[in-house]
């Protein structure tokens, strides 16, 4: 029980990150593409925008593992 | 790293000003600026007769670019070194020569097109016509040759109608259904009721199509032929027009080119006119150069002009930061990382080029997260490939050094951490990590990226302290304070898990405490704002761990596919797949995180944009229309 506890909570700690940055990339990548048609050369702004987000992504994968390393 | 400038001020006789101009334009060294004089000199009067030649010479470069545009000859081919304003009015001569050639052969080519584009659009009612059979416009008969637009069959029977209704049955109508929604109809009348009908069709809303001259008269086929011809001769005409245009061009543009140097050098020097301030006796240039260059100037005004030029050096006291012109020079092994800051404003004079850093620092975290000796080698290659193709100032050339730098550090990383295409090197040959192993070690991973982190942040903001010492000392202050209260923030959770000794723990805790108030009365709330960002960005460099274990864990599953996918052949074949993959999204994720790493979290620690570019007085040169910064 006390695992299956553990599993859930590292699923939710990388999955509910995933999901927010999913819906934020969702949102700059159009914004990003639209900018890009009319001034190409923000090529490198508009990755690195579309890449802040991860960031949450990335600590929730980092927090999984924690909770994964300690839990098990 | 941004160059050391100089501001000097140039003086001497009036009457040599237009020959210093041109030493100084043939120098390329000087970026010239307005005057700051406090006497009161005027700036130059400009005469009216110059006036008149500038717009002489406008015009003329004007023809120059119209010729080479109509011409298409303009090419990289020869250099600008030799070139120089040695008779303007034979180039503005040439210039509108050469425009009128072009404007003629251009002018030829465009009728010859409007014309073929009309006979090409009758083609396709010609070919229906001829399928219907129309042999020879009759003598007694007279025959409409229409195209109907709208719907087929509705104009067709409305057109039937309405002739009927005119003339009875005495028509014959042929039609043949054309590509589209078209309907070719021939209209065949008697020469007594062709008055009738010609006013009738407008009425019905059909236009008769207009054939060429090439018909009136003839037969109806020999009138087809004589369209087909007459297209087929056009073809030609237009070839031998394109290769008159291409010799025309090969031959005008050696021509062309000069002009072009020539006149864009004579309208440049004429705007330095306007940056000079004279009396009738003696006039005054001011200007930035590299302190480096301050020898060559002296060397080669006192070479063209003798004693009669002074040059003055203006003191630092006398002029701000703000205005000087920001050139960059790193050393060769840095200049390729300069493609990754130039995507940044121009940093402001007195502050960082950070070039040597992202030199230092992009590889590294490369290096960190793609960490394998087997990935290492094949960018390598890729990087070997991109530097044979690129030619030596090209942007390939730059980026292929780039990989190059990041495959030495993603080898070297792979040696430490024994990967070699994942878990491959330790099942086959026994490698082992010399420090620790990414696929388990996730807690020492993790805490070698944060450190990172922390180092890069704290060295941002110690470079930032150190840049704006000077221009706001209070900033310099604040940016200090933040980075002596990251190191104790260290310290203290240091203590805590025992890494350093207990008893630091209490006094350092109290230092924050202490530093924390000041850091608000330094910089406001949105210091002690900043500061809890700071960490944030620290933090952020977990991602250094997060990528580097899950491309580690991708290259072991793309191991595990051999022996478990069917037979052996197959596994190999879907592993080698596997770790192309891996090794493609191991290429493109190390360089988005490590640019954002430097972009978002490092530069904002330091970096002062609003430079403005260093742009030396010089000769005209077709890459004048790019930015360069490097010098």
């Amino acid at each position: 029980m006390e695992m299956l506890g553990i599993g859930i909570s590292a699923a939710l700690a990388i999955g509910l990150p995933a999901l927010a940055t999913g819906w934020a990339q969702s949102r700059i990548g159009p914004a990003a593409a639209a900018s890009l048609t009319e001034r190409p050369e923000l090529g490198v702004t508009a990755i690195l925008l579309i890449a802040i987000p991860e960031t949450m992504a990335i600590l929730g994968f980092v927090v999984a593992v924690l909770i994964l390393m300690r839990g098990g | 790293m941004i160059v050391s400038m100089r501001k000097v001020r140039i003086l001497g006789p009036r009457a040599r000003l237009t020959s210093v101009i041109g030493a100084l334009q043939d120098g390329a060294i000087v970026h010239l600026c307005e005057p700051s004089l406090e006497t009161p000199i005027t700036g130059l009067r400009l005469t009216a007769q110059h006036i008149r030649h500038v717009a002489h010479v406008e015009a003329a470069l004007d023809d120059v670019e119209e010729a080479v545009a109509r011409l298409a000859c303009e090419s990289a081919a020869g250099t600008n070194a030799e070139l120089a304003v040695e008779d303007l009015a034979r180039e503005v001569r040439l210039a509108r020569r050469a425009r009128r050639a072009a404007v003629a052969l251009t002018g030829e080519r465009r009728r010859l097109e409007e014309e073929r584009t009309r006979l090409k659009h009758l083609d396709r009612a010609v070919e229906a016509f001829e399928r219907m059979g129309i042999g020879a416009i009759g003598r007694a008969t007279r025959t409409f040759f229409l195209v109907l637009s709208q719907g087929v069959g509705e104009g067709a029977a409305r057109l039937e109608l309405a002739l009927s209704e005119a003339i009875g049955t005495a028509f014959t109508l042929q039609t043949e259904p054309l590509p589209g929604s078209e309907l070719a109809v021939a209209l065949t009348v008697s020469l007594a009721d062709a008055d009738r009908v010609e006013a009738l069709l407008p009425e019905t809303g059909v236009q008769e199509l207009e054939l060429p001259e090439i018909f009136e008269g003839a037969e109806l086929v020999s009138g087809f032929r004589a369209l087909r011809e007459r297209v087929a001769e056009i073809d030609e005409e237009l070839v031998r027009l394109d290769s008159r245009r291409r010799r025309l061009g090969e031959w005008l543009w050696p021509g062309l080119r000069r002009a072009r140097c020539a006149l864009n050098d004579w309208l440049a020097a004429s705007d330095v006119l306007k940056l000079a301030a004279a009396t009738p006796h003696f006039f005054v240039l001011e200007g930035w150069l590299p302190e480096s260059e301050r020898e060559a100037l002296g060397r080669l005004l006192a070479d063209r002009e003798g004693e009669r030029i002074v040059i003055e050096d203006i003191a630092r006291e006398d002029w701000s930061a703000r205005d000087v012109p920001v050139a960059i020079r790193n050393p060769r092994i840095f200049r390729p990382f300069e493609v990754i800051t130039q995507r940044l404003p121009l940093p402001r004079y007195g502050t960082m080029d950070p070039t040597p850093f992202v030199a230092v620092f992009f590889p590294m975290f490369f290096g960190l997260i793609l960490g394998d000796l087997g990935y290492g080698f094949m960018l390598g290659l890729l990087a070997l490939v991109g530097r044979l193709r690129s030619s030596e100032e090209g942007l390939l050339r730059s980026l292929s050094e780039i990989a190059a730098t990041c495959a030495v550090f993603s080898m070297t990383f792979g040696f430490v951490f024994g990967e070699l295409f994942g878990d491959l090197g330790q099942r086959l040959f026994g490698m082992q990590a010399l420090v620790f192993s990414r696929e388990d070690a996730f807690i020492p991973f993790l805490a070698l990226s944060v450190a990172i982190g922390f180092v890069h942040v704290v060295l941002g903001l110690v470079l930032g302290a150190l840049t704006s010492m000077r221009s706001d000392p209070r900033e310099s202050v604040g940016r200090g304070l933040a980075a002596v209260m990251l190191v104790l923030t260290a310290m203290m959770l240091l203590a805590a898990v025992n890494v350093l000794p207990e008893k630091f723990f209490t006094p350092v805790a109290v230092a924050l405490l202490l530093a924390f108030p000041v850091l608000v009365a330094v910089e406001g709330v949105i210091g002690a704002v900043e500061f809890v960002s700071r960490l944030g960005n620290i933090l952020s460099y977990a991602r250094i761990m997060a990528l580097g274990t899950a491309s580690v864990m991708l290259a072991m599953v793309a191991n595990e596919m051999v022996g478990t996918l069917g037979g052996a052949v197959v596994g190999v074949v879907f592993a080698t797949l596997f770790h192309l993959v891996n090794f493609g999204l191991g290429v493109f994720s190390p360089t988005v995180h490590a640019l954002r790493l430097h972009f978002v979290e490092f530069f904002g620690t330091f970096y002062s944009p609003g430079g403005q570019v260093y742009r030396p007085f010089r000769h005209w040169r077709p890459a004048d229309v790019s930015t360069p910064q490097s010098v």
